[in-house]
């Protein structure tokens, strides 16, 4: 099998969708004669010129709502937001006009619209376009949110969420874009809603998504070797919907979890899974759920606090000690 | 189409149709509304309150909408609106029953009861909702603009919004998008002088809200939004530019709302004078006076409208009154289009 | 002027007290309502609230002594008061238990650590923000049983009392492995399941099986030390006497299942036994020479009836408390009824549930007892044995004829009751029972 890019996954997904679907078309900011801030988006203009390769001024409201009014009117937009940091200022298109238009209109509209781009803290960006913004989204009933974790998974789900009838906020990362990955040459689509094991286990079921999922991986390994605890990594995927029988399923197995979040502790989506999950897992815990999030603050710009505001290995190893009681 | 087709220059607009016909449909229509309109006054304010939420009464503004609904092309266009939405949707062929029955809640309602009076849609004939958030529905337009351009169906997107909306960030960045990309749009402020209490001196530095248009490079007019053969002629011209793919235009619909910003607005703001003053410009008495002195309509064809109207409002709060709320299920149903887990 | 702290008496029949543990230590602060020590009284372990604010200045007693009921076993100095002048004055005089020996100097740091918060020193940038307010450390570690909700459900599975297992967790909470251990990593299982009214029956309960040839020692755990001496008390000083009564249960039997097709929609099944303590309340009324209380001298008779239900547990008899059972209906006795033994076998019963009975029954139905007599629960005068309800050959109208029969036994003090009120008693509750529509009367 072919190992590509992250960003070449993505690219492979909305190129291919674009070949299948004329309704499907791309637009953002500097998508185009750019060829994508993040090069995802290299080489679409020229092939597919620019009537579905749009660049869009910098005006997020704008055309996240124009996104949102093409979608009611039979298009499928596939909206790159070159950080979801900035969708705050589009944020009324999401939360009332993408997610809220099928409801209150009875079901008479659908609304296929994929809004994607770099989530959470990259590399010194500041407090401002460091933002994670998977709880915000996760929250609201009518919207789809994937956070996919490797070029295989990013591939799959994404070439599902442009199939989609319902608007998906596609959560991906910067940092992960170079990072490379096995993806086959044939055509292949990924389930929104299914959680992936990554790694099998019997001690303590770690529960993480996107960015965090390499990093509890290396996690696991450390704890398989210098304590003998057999992690189980489940990589989540998918926030909303959530794959509740794939969590529950572990813990009843591991007796214990810990869940790692790149967001902050109060009323993150780590919180909000553990809220989820702790009354339906409550028997078959033999210690309370361990979280392991950013720090309480501000993204700080000094890289080594930026470092150390995040989640890390050694953090990942400490909590699932804990919960293990070693 | 029929009806666009029979809409000519301003010049010959006030002039007959063979028969009177087509202007008796529409002093008809603006009857309706007005008549729906204080109907639902009534129904709010009686005691019980069978309607809830807020409601923004249409009552005075009507030569707009049903002038809009004149040139409309059903199966190609697109219209958006903001809250005030009941004239709209009725002119666009919504029948009263599905509209009263939405503002009672209930699952006959055209929204099934989930939507209420400020989120009517009807998708069959391009209605593509009213919108609760100030000025929040404006990008939606430009999108649905942005479909006709797509698919290039020669269709257009009349987006509405209130004096009050032009101070909104989406107002500037959908009127930049829309010129930019040169998209089918009518952009169409309901100029009724007041967003919500504040007078448009208040609250724009640019009394006159057509100049808010000449940053984006757009044909841009100041209306007479109570006379609807001034309205239909400006749309007709602004909608031909946009169906040549010309881009967008941007008008003022000069008018006066005579009730409240919405039910529980005691209009401080307002004098008793110029309240009276503005029932002179009646759009519907206007109208009226226009077709008699044209001998298009008679006392007895006005009351037999007037009749007529009643009648069917009174049919629509009867069958609103009489249907059933919504199941406890339909709480759980449209949040979604698929199910999930999701793969395709 | 200083706060003294005494041994609480929480229970009726206690007279002195084990301080099991402290929560607090000297100099720390203390709002009305901490909960400052773990006290462990004839009955459980319960923890000791604080009924003023202020420093703990003297600890009088360390953890694990005695102390009788009324005697000293801390000083709270409030607000304004000089910590170590209060603990000077209390020094040598604190009720013959010398304070602790590392009390004293460890005092003047203690305060200095306690006041710093108040000066404008204090940095004014928290290391770590969080979006809660920010909390004071947990004081109340360790005065109920910390377990973890498997390693509950687990004991729960095996039988094993959660209280006699020792916990390795943070705070000493007990979790899986603990429980594990305990169980012989779940070798011994035992049925899971009792049912609700019956009383239940641990590991423990069952008769352990003691290889040939050895003994075992068991030492008497504080429980059932208390009901060892408080029977043998009873029985020995009370003189009691035992009257005995067949109740035709065919009519009660029918009313209950017509009921429980009619409660069946809320989920709600009445037993036998409701109707015998909805009859025994109604019984009582009627009767007050019976529920009453006497402490040698005076006799006291009392216008609610609290029936006291003896509930076996595996490390003992308890009897929780149905207060004012004469103001219930059926239905509100059976769910506080089954609330309060449910409570009783998780031992979370509140003191006031275990104490003030007028009047007690004890009822091995569920055993198929055929008929026993009861020692009577001092101050009480009066205990009804209520045995097995069962189908029994019966003549009525000279012919035999199979009917529900209940006995039931009644040991009365005959200091308070003479035999023919007891006899009257027992006649009004054989009536009711009988035609139980007369409890509506």
């Amino acid at each position: 099998m072919p190992e590509i890019q992250y960003r070449e996954a993505l690219r492979q997904a909305m190129v291919e969708e674009m070949e299948r679907d004329d309704n499907v078309f791309l637009m953002g900011e500097e998508v185009g004669e750019y060829n994508g801030a993040y090069k995802v988006s290299e080489g679409m203009l020229a092939k597919f010129g620019p009537r579905r390769v749009r660049d869009t001024p910098i005006s997020e409201a704008g055309f996240c709502g124009l996104g949102v009014g093409a979608a009611m009117c039979g298009l499928r937009p596939i909206v790159e937001l070159m950080s979801w940091s900035f969708s705050f200022v589009a944020f009324d298109q999401l939360i009332n006009n993408a997610a809220n238009v099928r409801y209150m209109s009875g079901g008479q509209f659908k609304v296929p619209i994929v809004f994607r781009g770099g989530n959470g803290i990259a590399h010194q960006l500041g407090a401002t376009h460091s933002h994670r913004v998977d709880a915000l989204y996760a929250r609201v009933p009518g919207l789809t949110v994937v956070a996919p974790s490797t070029p295989y998974d990013a591939k799959g789900l994404l070439k599902t969420a442009i199939r989609s009838d319902d608007p998906v906020v596609f959560l991906e990362s910067e940092l992960m874009l170079n990072d490379r990955g096995e993806v086959p040459d044939e055509e292949y689509t990924l389930p929104i809603g299914v959680a992936d094991v990554k790694k099998a286990g019997s001690d303590v079921t770690i529960l993480c998504w996107s960015k965090m999922v390499k990093m509890c991986l290396n996690a696991a390994n450390q704890l398989a070797e210098e304590d003998q605890i057999d992690a189980e990594v489940i990589d989540l995927r998918s926030l909303r919907p959530l794959d509740e029988q794939a969590i529950l399923q572990s813990i009843a197995k591991t007796n214990r979890c810990v869940i790692v979040d790149e967001d902050w502790p109060f009323c993150g989506m780590g919180a909000g899974i553990l809220a989820q999950i702790s009354e339906k897992t409550f028997d078959d815990l033999d210690a309370p759920i361990g979280r392991v999030c950013c720090e309480d603050v501000p993204v700080p710009f000094n890289h080594y606090l930026e470092l150390a505001m995040q989640p890390s290995v050694e953090k990942v190893v400490q909590k699932v000690r804990q919960v293990c009681y070693r | 189409m029929a009806v666009a087709n029979e809409v000519q220059k301003r010049s010959v607009s006030k002039k007959s149709s063979s028969d009177g016909r087509v202007e008796r449909k529409r002093l008809r229509m603006m009857m309706l509304i007005r008549r729906f309109e204080e109907r639902t006054y009534q129904e709010y304010t009686k005691p019980g309150q069978r309607i809830g939420g807020f409601c923004h009464l249409y009552s005075g503004q009507e030569a707009i909408a049903v002038g809009i609904a004149s040139i409309y092309q059903k199966g190609k266009d697109y219209l958006i609106n903001g809250y005030r939405d009941h004239g709209h949707s009725l002119a666009l062929g919504m029948e009263s029953r599905p509209a009263m029955a939405e503002m009672f809640g209930r699952s006959t309602g055209c929204s099934k009861g989930k939507g209420g009076s400020m989120h009517f849609f009807q998708a069959e004939v391009g209605n593509i909702g009213g919108h609760g958030i100030v000025g929040g529905q404006i990008p939606l337009g430009v999108g649905a603009a942005f479909s006709c351009w797509y698919k290039q169906t020669g269709g257009v997107c009349f987006t509405l919004f209130g004096d009050g909306a032009i101070n909104q960030g989406t107002f500037n960045e959908a009127l930049n998008l829309a010129s930019l990309w040169k998209l089918p749009v009518i952009f169409i402020v309901e100029n009724n002088h007041m967003a919500m209490g504040t007078q448009v001196a208040r609250a724009s530095a640019e009394p006159d809200l057509s100049q808010r248009a000449c940053g984006y490079n757009m044909p841009h007019r100041d209306i007479d939004g109570n006379d609807i053969d001034v309205v239909i002629d400006e749309l007709t011209e602004a909608s031909e530019h946009a169906r040549r793919g010309e881009g967008p235009s941007f008008l003022v619909a000069n008018t006066y709302r005579f009730r409240g910003h919405s039910m529980s607005d005691a209009m401080k703001y307002r004098t008793r004078e110029e309240a009276e003053k503005a029932r002179l410009r009646d759009p519907i008495t206007l109208y009226e006076h226009h077709l008699r002195e044209r001998e298009l309509i008679d006392d007895a064809a006005v009351e037999e409208i007037e009749n007529e109207v009643r009648a069917i409002v009174d049919d629509a709060v009867q069958f609103a009154d009489s249907s059933p709320h919504p199941e406890l299920q339909e709480m759980y149903k449209d949040v979604l289009a698929e199910q999930y887990p999701l793969q395709k | 002027m200083p706060a003294e702290i005494t041994m609480p008496q929480l229970s009726d029949t206690m007279s002195e007290g084990t301080l099991v543990k402290w929560h607090k230590k000297e100099g720390d602060k203390i709002k009305a309502g901490d909960e400052i020590a773990d006290v462990e009284t004839d009955k459980a372990t319960m923890p000791m609230e604080a009924f003023e604010s202020g420093t703990l200045a003297v600890v009088a007693v360390p953890e694990g002594q005695k102390v009788k009921v009324g005697d000293r076993l801390a000083v709270i100095a409030t607000s304004g008061e000089n910590v170590d002048q209060i603990r000077q004055q209390f020094a040598g005089a604190s009720g013959g238990v010398s304070a602790t020996g590392s009390a004293a100097p460890k005092a003047k740091a203690v305060e200095k650590e306690s006041a710093a918060p108040q000066t404008p020193s204090q940095p004014a940038v928290r290391t770590t923000a969080t979006a809660t307010l920010p909390v004071a450390p947990p004081a109340d570690q360790g005065h109920r049983l910390r377990i973890s909700p498997l390693a509950r459900k687990v004991a729960a599975d095996k039988g094993i009392d959660p209280s006699q297992i020792h916990g390795t967790g943070p705070n000493g909470r007990i979790i899986l492995r603990d429980v594990q251990q305990a169980g012989g990593n779940g070798s011994t299982t035992t049925p899971a399941t009792t049912p609700a009214a019956a009383p239940a029956i641990a590991a423990e309960s069952l008769p352990v099986r003691i290889p040939s040839g050895q003994k075992q020692v068991i030492p008497l755990t504080k429980i059932r030390s208390v009901i060892a001496q408080r029977l043998q008390q009873s029985k020995q000083t009370i003189p009691h006497f035992y009257e005995t009564i067949d109740i035709d249960l065919e009519s009660a039997s029918q009313v209950r299942a017509r009921l429980n097709q009619q409660l069946e929609s809320e989920k709600v099944r009445l037993s036998i036994g409701d109707f015998i303590a909805k009859a025994i309340a109604s019984t009582l009324l009627q009767h007050p020479e019976l529920n009453a209380t006497f402490n040698g001298t005076d006799i006291t008779r009392h216008g609610d009836v609290n029936l006291g239900m003896a509930v076996a547990l595996p490390s003992g008899l308890i009897v929780p408390v149905l207060r004012n059972i004469n103001q219930m209906g059926l239905k509100e006795i059976r769910q506080r009824s089954a609330d309060l033994i449910d409570r009783a076998r998780q031992q979370k019963l509140k003191q006031d549930e275990m104490t003030g009975a007028t009047f007690t029954v004890s009822n091995l139905g569920t055993y198929g007892i055929r008929e026993f007599s009861a020692i009577i629960n001092p101050p009480e005068v009066g205990i009804l044995a209520v045995a097995a309800a069962e189908k029994r050959p019966v003549v009525r109208n000279d012919q035999i004829v199979p009917r529900t029969m209940l006995t039931v036994t009644l040991s009365a003090d005959h200091r308070v009751v003479d035999g023919s009120t007891a006899a009257e008693f027992l006649r009004t509750l054989k009536n009711l029972l009988e035609e139980p529509a007369m409890m509506l009367v």
